[in-house]
């Protein structure tokens, strides 16, 4: 079944998406599910994700319906996102820092495990085989 | 912000540093302030996971346990036995945080793969594949606690004494490159890292042992070769010793071990190399036809699949023979290490049986009057699956038996003859489950087989010089053995005479054989 639903993120902004493609964040299965309107159109509130970070989250989730995510290894083989995940999903998180941690959270709060551990493994890809020093200057931004 | 701190620390913890090595985790641990604390108040998370990652410690089990660590031996020289272990069983300690856990085996395996090479060919850390396996060494540790307790306790004796002081230092065995995976060998490197075999001690002499007493007179007081770690028994004049031998660091490089054999003994040799290689050097006047004489009992680590198999070498004139025995091994098909340490289980049972006294020490010596204390193998009344006991009108017969690599199980009854009574050797025992009911007369001789109306004089050589009426005090043994046909149970019963057969003081009567078991062992030593 092919029903839209709309998710509407922090600014107010409405994104449809296909229900099964929504069902990939267990939030929203949830919301769904409690709510048995399985005739109209169904607005799940997400206050907490910023449109430009939703509009990616969707952008995964859709992917991933065609191509599903391989599982990352741990520890992880590789310091490069490409040479642990297909083509597609690296070029995904080959984003700035503050995207992808905010995708991180997003992943957390929507619930959606593949994304989660796509980003988290970014992180970790981003601290391997580095000095402390490199750390602290290009993940850590603190004292 | 996009700090790493800034995260939920849940987030940073299971989901994020799972993907990382503990090489990373040290690095983020000294990168800031608010990190390095993150990673300290989440040991038990983050650095378990280390232990159960990295030394393959098992999840749900404690990773608190560990070494301390050697200090990092440097030789010029990197050959020789050390005069000092590598490991000591009092190493073991219980650290405060798995952090410290950790390190110490961190510091341990480096101290392990460093030990005894050359400064120029040093390595500053090991790869992952080169980490040793935590729980292996803790369970050696175990075990040679059990031993050193045993060899250190009254209940051994003098024979405790000896096996202990015949122990080679441990080292840290650095094996040579080959297609063997890592694991397979894991097992051997915690055992002997604390322990590296007995010296050869009396195995020096290659001539065929002296068994009669005119030739025992001229050895010194302390000859004894019967100091095996895992003892041995008697069946007359052949004597079965099983010693643990010093793997040769040579002929291991070279893919080669060599054994000295000595007449009429077996020795175990655990070995991890491919015994196709075996050369072999018997005794002077060994009959290599002759079971018993002359021949090698080997325990090896299948190099492909980590399971211990068990060959006997045998030194023929075409050079050393090799032929592999079935059985003797308890494999546990639900072993996370699928089987690896079967050569661990076989030390740890071993230690078992000597911490729990399955067997005593006795003495070993091809002659009376002169005592050779050694670990006996018979299992005694301790242990009650292997060894049964029947008391007849005051008359004690204890009955077990051990199986013998060349397919024979020895029997022996053991008695006490110190109440005044004459044995007549009628023996009734019943084979189980094939029901063989075999009565005989004077069946008492060298390697008897149990037939109906069989009998044979021949008393052994131990009382082969007894004078006629003379009484012997003290416990009687009567043995003999079956062929490996027989598995199942022997019971029966053997008749006395009160008195002498010439000067009765009464009724003849049956004393109760009570039913011990025939059968290939679990663990065959």
């Amino acid at each position: 079944m092919l029903h839209p639903n709309l998710q509407v993120s922090k600014e107010g902004d409405d994104f449809p998406v296909d229900i099964d493609v929504a069902r990939m964040s267990e939030l929203v299965k949830g919301m769904l599910d409690e709510d048995n309107d399985d005739d109209e159109d169904t607005e799940i509130p997400l206050p907490n994700v910023k449109a430009a970070v939703l509009r990616k989250v969707i952008e995964f989730c859709q992917h991933h319906k065609g191509e599903p995510m391989t599982e990352i290894e741990k520890p992880l083989k590789s310091a490069r996102m490409g040479e642990v995940v297909q083509k597609w999903y690296a070029d995904f998180v080959n984003v700035e820092q503050v995207l992808l941690f905010e995708l991180i959270l997003a992943a957390n709060y929507m619930d959606i495990k593949p994304l989660l551990d796509l980003t988290c493994a970014t992180v970790a890809s981003m601290i391997k085989g580095k000095t402390p020093e490199e750390i602290r200057k290009n993940v850590q931004y603190c004292k | 912000m996009s700090s790493l701190d800034s995260l939920p620390r849940s987030i940073l913890t299971s989901s994020i540093l799972s993907y990382s090595t503990s090489g990373d985790l040290l690095g983020i641990r000294a990168s800031s302030k608010a990190l390095h604390d993150i990673v300290q108040d989440e040991d038990s998370e983050l650095w378990r996971l280390a232990l159960i990652r990295d030394f393959k410690f098992q999840r749900g089990t404690d990773c608190l346990q560990a070494i301390h660590p050697p200090p990092i031996n440097i030789n010029e020289e990197h050959l020789g036995s050390p005069q000092v272990p590598f490991l000591r069983t009092g190493d073991v300690f219980a650290a405060r945080s798995h952090f410290e856990s950790w390190k110490n085996w961190r510091r341990l395996n480096l101290a392990y793969h460093v030990s005894g090479i050359k400064v120029d060919e040093m390595i500053l850390d090991c790869d992952e594949g080169q980490f040793i396996v935590g729980p292996y060494f803790l369970r050696a540790a175990s075990l040679w606690a059990k031993v050193e307790h045993w060899c250190n306790s009254d209940a051994s004796g003098r024979a405790g004494d000896d096996i202990l002081s015949s122990l080679t230092p441990g080292r840290a065995y650095l094996l040579p490159p080959t297609d063997c995976p890592p694991i397979n060998t894991a097992a051997f490197q915690a055992i002997y890292s604390f322990y590296a075999g007995q010296d050869e001690g009396v195995m020096k002499t290659r001539s065929a042992l002296p068994v009669s007493a005119v030739a025992m007179e001229r050895l010194p007081e302390s000859f004894n070769p019967y100091t095996g770690l895992f003892g041995g028994y008697r069946a007359y004049d052949i004597v079965s010793s099983s010693r643990w031998l010093e793997p040769d660091l040579d002929l291991l490089s070279q893919g080669k071990l060599r054994v000295s054999t000595d007449d009429r003994n077996l020795i175990t040799v655990v070995d991890f190399n491919d015994i196709s290689d075996v050369v072999g050097e018997a005794g002077a006047d060994t009959d290599a036809s002759e079971p018993g004489c002359g021949q090698i009992f080997f325990v090896h680590p299948d190099r492909s699949s980590g399971h211990m198999r068990r060959k006997i070498a045998t030194p023929t004139e075409h050079g050393v023979k090799t032929t592999d025995l079935d059985g003797g091994f308890v494999e546990d098909l639900n072993d996370p290490t699928e089987g690896r340490d079967s050569l661990l289980r076989y030390f740890e049972e071993h230690a078992h049986r000597l911490h729990a006294q399955l067997y005593e020490v006795g003495d070993m010596s091809p002659v009376r009057g002169r005592e050779m204390m050694a670990l006996v193998r018979w299992p005694t009344t301790r242990d009650t699956l292997k060894c049964s006991r029947a008391v007849t009108r005051g008359v004690e017969i204890v009955a077990s038996a051990v199986y013998s690599p060349f397919m024979y199980v020895h029997w022996r009854l053991y008695f006490d003859n110190a109440i005044g009574l004459t044995r007549i050797s009628h023996l009734t025992p019943k084979v189980y489950p094939r029901v063989e009911e075999v009565r005989g007369d004077g069946i008492i001789g060298k390697y008897p087989k149990l037939f109906e109306g069989h009998a044979n004089n021949y008393e052994g050589e131990r009382f082969g010089d007894l004078q006629p009426m003379e009484r012997v005090d003290g416990q009687f043994v009567y043995q003999s053995c079956t062929d490996g046909q027989f598995q199942g149970k022997m019971s029966g019963s053997l008749q006395f005479q009160p008195g002498s057969i010439i000067d009765a003081s009464g009724d003849v009567f049956d004393a109760e054989v009570k039913s011990f078991p025939l059968q290939y062992p679990d663990f065959y030593y």
